[in-house]
């Protein structure tokens, strides 16, 4: 009798060991899979970058440019806008951060933390930015990601990420 | 074997609830981009729509004419005959605004709201869905002084009827 109690005993412990196995490798393949996920893709996010582009800026005020004119003379390297004689370049950073804190709060406590905005042209070694270097604001290193990407001329794709 | 019997049925209600959890997730992510499709479908069909779509120049197929609106906005029983709708508002969201709701012609151009179907009495904001959109104004200042259309940035704003 004491034996086959302490036979059903170790039969419930292997049981029970083999249960917790199992969970831990669920939970494993879950975490690895929040981990490695590619940012979302944001109909939103595509929405303002379509609606980003057709914003009249200041650049060659009192003929200005449409923002996706601005991007191009900053891509050929034209210096200067005409008649005001801005760099086209300033001229398209200002603009898209004015535009994104506008459009959304960026705080610890706000489901916007941050975002990350970058303006590309494919060379045959590989995208190149435009502008140097992306345009960054708020926290920026996070587990989730809206993003969306909207493309030119020329080969220059405008890709925002917003950082939850 | 009773004892058996107890541990298989906990390793099944623990798999179960590890695997509604993981569906679960995945039914919010998909909640949630249905509900941005929609928002795009909105804003989409309104601006398409010749009250508020910006025909005068082929420049921005997709704007809404910021100055229609306003003629719309000054008489708010014809924006609740054309669409079946709680509340219409387009908001200006750059160049910064004052912060003030376009009622009247010189509240233009720098105004922010213009309401063209104003909410209810007794209905909250709840449920109301947003979409980016270009607005399209004549600018008189523009091109030397003859005037051209400038371009901003704005939001729509809509909430449906209470079924």
């Amino acid at each position: 009798m004491k034996k086959k109690a302490q036979e059903e005993m170790v039969g419930f412990v292997l049981i029970m060991l083999v249960v917790a196995v199992v969970f831990l490798v669920f939970l494993g393949i879950y975490l690895r899979q929040a981990t490695n996920a590619e940012p979302t893709s944001s109909a939103e996010i595509s929405q303002f970058l379509e609606a980003a582009f057709e914003i009249t800026t200041e650049c060659g005020t009192p003929f200005p440019r449409k923002l996706r004119d601005v991007i191009l003379m900053c891509d050929t390297g034209i210096a200067n806008c005409p008649l005001t004689g801005e760099d086209p370049c300033v001229i398209l950073k200002e603009t898209m951060e004015n535009v994104i804190k506008s459009s959304w709060v960026f705080a610890e406590n706000s489901p916007t933390k941050g975002y990350v905005l970058d303006i590309t042209r494919e060379t045959t070694t590989g995208p190149v930015s435009v502008l140097n270097e992306p345009i960054f604001g708020g926290e920026i290193s996070c587990r989730q990601y809206r993003s969306a990407a909207k493309p030119l001329p020329d080969g220059i794709t405008m890709k925002l990420e917003i950082c939850l | 074997m009773a004892f058996m019997l107890v541990a298989v049925m906990i390793f099944f209600a623990m798999v179960a609830l590890v695997y509604f959890s993981i569906s679960t997730a995945n039914l919010r992510e998909t909640a949630e981009q249905l509900r941005e499709e929609e928002a795009q479908e909105l804003a989409s069909q309104l601006s398409g729509t010749p009250e508020l779509a910006f025909t005068a120049s082929s420049d921005c197929s997709a704007c809404i004419d910021f100055d229609k609106a306003f003629a719309l906005s000054q008489n708010p029983n014809h924006g609740k005959k054309l669409w079946n709708l709680d509340f219409l508002m387009i908001e200006r969201i750059y160049p910064d605004p004052v912060e003030k709701t376009c009622l009247i012609p010189s509240d233009l151009p720098d105004c922010k709201n213009i309401r063209i179907i104003n909410l209810p009495e007794g209905r909250g904001l709840s449920g109301t869905k947003t979409a980016f959109v270009s607005l399209a104004r004549w600018d008189a200042s523009l091109a030397g002084g003859s005037g051209d259309y400038k371009y901003e940035f704005g939001k729509i704003h809509t909430l449906a009827k209470n079924p």
